[in-house]
């Protein structure tokens, strides 16, 4: 096989470990049209396990793949998924050894886990930060000084505890600490732009009514109302957007109106600039800083909060394009000093973290940072009873 | 007879065609849509591409008269969240699971409950009818998700008896079976124990115990034939759901039900899903309600259809 570039790209590589860079079988995904990988009859397999069956909504049963380049080291002959949607009822099953391994996000169940000696805790980086972000065709948030208050008022270590039960890292960055530039972790040589912000303005409330000055209008922050749009109408949104409704309001003196939406709505509305403050997360898709820069450039339409800056757009038209590390890393860098200290065009949150148990019996997981979860390929049970 | 099904059924059908059109355009009406996280990224041309394959760039009442022609030819269309996937597959997949959980539950609860009514209504205020009315008024008040939480952290967790969720052999299918015919247990027997009273102060009773009948021929010619249409009453609702199986108690046991994937539709704005599965639980509930009628008069002969009314 032979892939020729338009140009160059020096992220290339990353790129191809990408869901979407992932191989196909042309005859058979032309026969199969639609129904590709709706089922195990129609998904094929070129790694170390494949899929034998799928009860949908139920469980997913894998086999070791004899076909697999590297089949000798695969020691599993079979790994099941159980697809549980109660979080009380997976615990429950890992509590007596139901399942081997869990996600737990409680903080009921992660106390429990936590004291047993049969098991291990595994809390790991995901390449993903949750965010808050401002439509800039409204009128309050068409000043940088008000849109930099909104990113100081939460005290983030404070809500990664309470929101996330500890399970995240407060953000004041927008890039990962897991990210890479070539070779070089960029959150070791980048410090976080926010932080810097904070050590300037230490009362995001001065900020607040200076934009409002500057706006020309009544600096009283207790006669503004805010619509915050959430993409969810589950206790769990309801949760997190009264965190952020008391946050913002004791912070800054602003009253913060919660409206909760279904997912599909919220897109459908983000899309269409039809709110005011907003929140989500976003998770990159390859290893390069760029899956985290390239959604803010202009028309890109990811995200659409109404802003558009020429500069920015060159930096990362730079770095898409340059073949010298050195000289992507200072793009990124000043790139995300505009996004973040300059504009404040978003305001992220907490770098998230995976968070599970698994019995000591199980060894060798991984979980690589962009894949579909847990790798299998080395894992193997040893003492298991 | 024949006559009276046959006028029930061109009901059914127009019953079924309003409930189709308000649900269609309810539907519709709502805000959000199901491409709007698939299609998100994608350049304009391709979107409307995408929107055109199912026809979700016509207007609604286009839509609705493209829906009804294929309804006509039995195809309930493809999942629009999960593409490949035909509404039918999910049907044939699913509902079988939520039906084998829900026969169970309700043969269990309609013979248990039928048989505690009985004895509580011969054993009136002694210590079987205060014993039976504590269990089904803790049947009752006793939501069906409290129960499932405690059998399975009772039954499963402490003492490993049954698997605590999932879906395979029989023994998954214990906890949430005694789960979801715990409340209609207690019903019926509430039901059976009152009209079980009614019959036995009847005068054609006290004829039977006359003329010399064993106990057994008088409760089940003379007091079961009589005092159980109150229970067949409720008996339609129960059928329907049984293949809409319970949301709740499905979500616990993680069983591959029918009910997660009418709310994950919803959710989902999944046009075809949804319409499917309520054409699927209307057309159910309809025919159990026919089903129910017919079994009135095998029953109570009181209420067969003579010729000469139906003319």
């Amino acid at each position: 096989m032979e892939i020729t570039l338009e140009g160059p790209c020096a992220y290339f590589e990353k790129l191809l470990a990408f869901k979407t860079m992932y191989p196909q079988r042309k005859d058979l995904v032309e026969e199969w049209g639609d129904k590709a990988g709706s089922e195990a009859e129609y998904t094929i397999s070129c790694g170390p396990f494949k899929l034998e069956k799928w009860t949908h909504k139920s469980e997913l049963v894998l086999v070791k793949n004899e076909n697999y380049w590297d089949a000798d080291k695969v020691k599993l002959d079979k790994v099941t998924y159980k697809i549980v949607e109660d979080p009380n009822t997976a615990s429950n099953m890992l509590s007596n050894g139901q399942l081997d391994i869990c996600a737990v996000s409680k903080p009921e169940w992660l106390e429990k886990f936590k004291q047993r000696d049969d098991m291990t805790y595994v809390s790991e980086f995901e390449p993903s930060v949750a965010y808050q972000f401002f439509n800039q065709e409204v009128e309050l948030f068409s000043n940088a000084n008000i849109r930099k208050a909104f990113a100081l008022a939460v005290d983030k270590e404070e809500l990664v505890d309470v929101l996330y039960y500890g399970i995240g890292e407060p953000a004041y960055g927008w890039i990962p600490p897991v990210m890479k530039v070539g070779d070089k972790t960029y959150r070791d040589v980048v410090e976080e732009p926010l932080k810097k912000l904070q050590e300037e303005n230490p009362d995001p409330k001065e900020l607040l009514i200076k934009g409002l000055e500057e706006l020309g209008m009544d600096p009283d922050p207790s006669k503004i109302t805010i619509n915050m749009l959430e993409g969810g109408t589950d206790p769990e949104t309801r949760r997190f957007a009264e965190y952020y409704q008391q946050a913002y309001e004791t912070a800054l003196g602003v009253n913060i109106k919660a409206e909760y939406v279904d997912w599909p709505v919220f897109l459908d509305r983000v899309q269409n600039m039809d709110y005011e403050l907003a929140g989500m997360g976003w998770m990159g898709d390859y290893d390069d800083p760029m899956t985290f820069m390239d959604m803010w450039m202009t028309g890109s339409e990811m995200s659409n909060t109404g802003w558009s800056n020429k500069e920015y757009d060159e930096l990362i038209k730079k770095a898409q394009e340059s073949l010298d590390e050195e000289e992507r890393l200072e793009c990124f860098k000043r790139a995300e000093e505009i996004l973040l200290y300059e504009d404040a065009v978003i305001a992220p949150v907490i770098y998230r973290k995976s968070s599970r148990f698994q019995y000591n019996y199980v060894k060798d997981t991984m979980k690589p940072l962009f894949g579909s979860g847990i790798e299998f390929k080395y894992a193997y049970t040893q003492d298991r009873k | 007879m024949l006559k009276y099904i046959l006028k029930r059924v061109l009901y059914m059908v127009l019953t079924l065609w309003i409930v189709i059109t308000i649900t269609f355009f309810l539907i519709h009406a709502i805000p959000g849509n199901p491409l709007a996280s698939l299609a998100r990224n994608l350049p304009p041309q391709v979107r409307a591409n995408y929107y055109a394959k199912y026809g979700l760039d016509k207007s609604v009442p286009q839509q609705y008269v493209m829906f009804l022609k294929n309804l006509f030819h039995g195809d309930l269309g493809e999942s629009l969240k999960f593409p490949g996937r035909s509404v039918t597959d999910i049907i044939s997949e699913h509902a079988p699971i939520s039906a084998r959980l829900g026969i169970q539950a309700i043969l269990i609860g309609v013979i248990v409950g039928i048989v505690l009514g009985i004895i509580a209504g011969f054993k009136r205020n002694r210590w079987p009818d205060h014993l039976v009315m504590f269990v089904a008024i803790l049947g009752v008040c006793l939501p069906s998700f409290v129960l499932a939480a405690l059998l399975q952290y009772i039954l499963s967790v402490k003492i490993e008896l049954f698997p605590t969720a999932g879906w395979g052999t029989g023994k998954y299918t214990v906890l949430p079976t005694i789960a979801l015919c715990f409340g209609s247990i207690a019903t019926y027997a509430r039901y059976m124990r009152s009209s079980v009273l009614d019959v036995i102060n009847q005068d054609y009773i006290l004829t039977a115990k006359a003329k010399g009948i064993s106990n057994f021929s008088l409760i089940w010619k003379h007091v079961i034939r009589n005092a159980i249409i109150p229970a067949i009453t409720i008996l339609p609702p129960q059928i329907a759901g049984i293949f809409g199986g319970s949301f709740v108690i499905e979500s616990i046991f993680a069983i591959p039900g029918l009910g997660s994937n009418l709310v994950d539709a919803v959710n989902n704005r999944d046009y075809t899903v949804i319409m499917g599965l309520t054409i699927f639980y209307c057309a159910l509930y309809i025919i159990s309600l026919l089903v129910v009628d017919i079994l009135y008069g095998v029953v109570d002969p009181r209420v067969r259809v003579s010729e000469d009314t139906t003319e």
